[in-house]
């Protein structure tokens, strides 16, 4: 059993772009994570992340990502994933547009 | 420069193309992810943490003002208008889309580049002193026997598969500025006692989890011998090298578990059998290359303009007396542009500044550019008379920065700001630690030192040869720093040592002024070198220094 206040989402890349994505509640991909379906059970997110394995071939490399209970990342890897390089400019979210 | 063939061209035009294939068939679902990675691979393409990642190859490091200019344009059209150059002599695109990098490919492929073995367990990008064929203390430029190896090793199909990563490195000066005992195989371009051409081999060179030097395994070979030689080492690797635990894997694992003696009572018998099967083609093959590697035609000029400016101007004379190092021509000098100016990422430069640095090359450099595993560019063949016209266009660039070989010319691989292998950042502490020491007007008075860092134990930063090394790691949740002193990459090669535990982010920068200021200390003078401190004193006054005593609590 994970903690209660302890959630987990389903992260990877975009095939085309390379571009962060997270996985939404209607199983599309959402490049925000406040978009992301959270999950409270980890057999739950085992489950749907084997799912997207094996059958979404438009995403690359997808993983489990440790949320806390605002959505997110817990771990600051995953935090420097979503903001972009923390060494550059980059206004990463127009860049990618 | 060498100059492509008909085969080259098409080899990797054809590369190109059938990439090209490959992305389509992938976004058709024709060939999985799983199918699709080694592809990539091959072709330069990671994954990193926010997305693609292509690493380019420039052999030994070489390029011409075309090439660099072909490099800008890519950025600019396909990426964010920078690009990052590497440890390894290679640049990376960190933002490509998976379906512009055939176009990408094709660009490169015009301008007789690629991203051939950047990747995968190949023989990768074979790496050369960056100041070869221009610097006075050259034996021989080690371009032609690189260039050699480079097409020997293209698509060897024995050598596809290695059980790792397989890097050689050459150098024809005995300054050894291509850190050949930390490669794979490290060359060392040598003369007989009777004055015939050859090679010092040293094998089993590393970083990484595990640092080792690498040794001599064969102190004079024939320069007719070296294919076959390298053939032989490669078969063994290939035979003996463990392939059940990729720590494990590297050549200097093999070398350590079996030792020099038995490698090369392997590699000779190997080397027996291969000989007799090389007919002499690879030398008549050299020869040619050599031709394409022939000098500028140096111009004759006054230097005059030259003296004049150094003269009057500090700024000049600044950087004439830290960027510049000695040519064979002695109305000639070669360049070290820093891609180090305060503030900026280490290694990183803007399409504008490529597209300046190229144009002067071009008409300062006899057109040519070298990328240098301290992540800076080269100009290698500037009159002395033009420096200061090149310094003013430096300076209009951005790129005039008088630092070369100074403690903020540092060393950084890109951490956890690119890399998915990352640990901790490695760039914010390198640009943080270099804001320190210029604050403090340090970076002149420090003098020679070299200060690198990596953002995890694979250690593409080279921490462990930095006079002071830098590794950034996780602890407990957060970034923690590791410092190791007196590490040297060149011919007296030594690996730094741990010196304790390791400080936080907003730590480390502390940490490092209180050790630059204990060598300042201790130095018997201006002139002795921060290595000739520590080998005279050892560690102790310099751990005290880091770590003070705490105050005692009241
Ligand atoms: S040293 Fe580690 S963090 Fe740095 S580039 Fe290499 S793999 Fe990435």
């Amino acid at each position: 059993m994970q903690s209660p206040d302890q959630f987990q989402v389903v992260t990877a890349n975009d095939l085309l772009s390379g571009k962060v994505v997270f996985m939404t509640g209607n199983r599309t991909w959402s490049a925000d994570i406040r978009h992301a379906v959270r999950f409270d059970s980890q057999t739950a997110a085992h489950a749907v992340l084997a799912q997207v394995v094996a059958q979404d071939p438009m995403v690359v490399g997808p993983y489990l990502v440790d949320v806390s209970a605002t959505g997110m990342p817990l771990h600051f890897r995953e935090v420097f994933r979503i903001t972009g390089p923390t060494n550059r400019n980059l206004n990463r979210q127009n860049a990618a547009a | 420069m060498y100059a492509y063939s008909e085969f080259d061209r098409h080899f990797v035009a054809t590369r190109a193309q059938q990439f090209r294939d490959q992305v389509q068939r992938r976004i058709d679902g024709a060939l999985t992810e799983e199918e699709f990675r080694p592809l990539r691979l091959m072709n330069g393409l990671y994954l990193l943490l926010h997305g693609y990642m292509m690493r380019i190859a420039i052999p030994y490091g070489t390029l011409n003002s075309r090439q660099m200019l072909a490099l800008a344009d890519i950025a600019e059209r396909w990426d964010r208008g920078y690009v990052h150059f590497t440890t390894r002599q290679n640049v990376q695109l960190h933002w490509p889309a998976l379906v512009d990098v055939p176009d990408i490919l094709d660009a490169l492929a015009a301008m007789d580049m690629h991203a051939v073995q950047t990747s995968g367990s190949c023989i990768r990008a074979v790496t050369a002193d960056h100041l070869a064929g221009a610097s006075a203390d050259e034996l021989a430029d080690p371009r032609p026997t690189a260039e050699l190896v480079r097409q020997w090793s293209t698509d060897h199909p024995e050598f596809a598969f290695l059980p790792r990563k397989f890097k050689i490195a050459v150098t024809g000066s005995p300054a050894d500025r291509a850190v050949t005992r930390f490669h794979d195989i490290g060359l060392t371009l040598v003369q007989s006692d009777h004055g015939t051409p050859g090679y010092e081999v040293s094998v089993g060179g590393g970083l990484g989890r595990t640092p080792v030097i690498g040794q001599v395994l064969r102190k004079f070979l024939p320069q007719a011998d070296l294919l076959p030689y390298l053939e032989a080492i490669l078969q063994v690797y290939n035979e003996i090298g463990r392939r059940d635990n990729k720590y494990k894997a590297r050549i200097k694992i093999t070398l350590l578990e079996n030792g020099i003696a038995a490698l090369r009572q392997r590699v000779n018998s190997s080397f027996a059998r291969q000989q007799p099967r090389f007919d002499g083609a690879d030398q008549e093959v050299l020869a040619r290359i050599e031709a394409g590697f022939q000098p500028p035609a140096y111009k004759r000029a006054p230097i005059q303009p030259y003296i004049d400016q150094r003269a009057q101007d500090p700024a000049f004379r600044q950087f004439c007396e830290t960027n510049l190092r000695a040519h064979k021509q002695a109305d000639y000098t070669i360049v070290s542009v820093s891609l180090k100016s305060p503030g900026k990422t280490p290694g990183d430069m803007e399409v504008g500044q490529m597209r300046a640095l190229a144009l002067i090359a071009k008409r300062w450099s006899h057109d040519e550019l070298r990328v240098s595993h301290e992540q800076n560019i080269i100009l290698p063949h500037v009159h002395k008379g033009d420096l200061p016209a090149v310094y003013q266009a430096l300076q209009s660039a951005g790129l005039a920065t008088a630092n070369a070989g100074l403690i903020t010319d540092l060393i950084a691989c890109p951490g956890m700001d690119y890399c998915d292998l990352a640990t901790a950042r490695s760039t914010p502490v390198a640009k943080a630690i270099a804001a320190r020491i210029e604050a403090l007007s340090l970076t002149r008075k420090i003098g020679l030192l070299s200060l690198k860092i990596s953002g995890c134990i694979n250690a593409c930063g080279h921490h462990h040869v930095g006079h002071i090394g830098i590794l950034g790691l996780e602890k407990r949740g957060v970034e923690s720093y590791q410092i190791t002193l007196g590490g040297d990459p060149t011919r007296s090669a030594a690996i730094g040592k741990i010196i304790g535990p390791g400080f936080g982010a907003d730590e480390i920068v502390n940490a490092i002024e209180r050790l630059i200021r204990a060598y300042l200390t201790l130095r018997l003078s201006p002139d002795e070198p921060f290595q000739a401190t520590l080998a005279r004193l050892g560690h102790a006054p310099f751990k005290a220094a880091i770590y003070p005593p705490k105050e005692p609590t009241p």
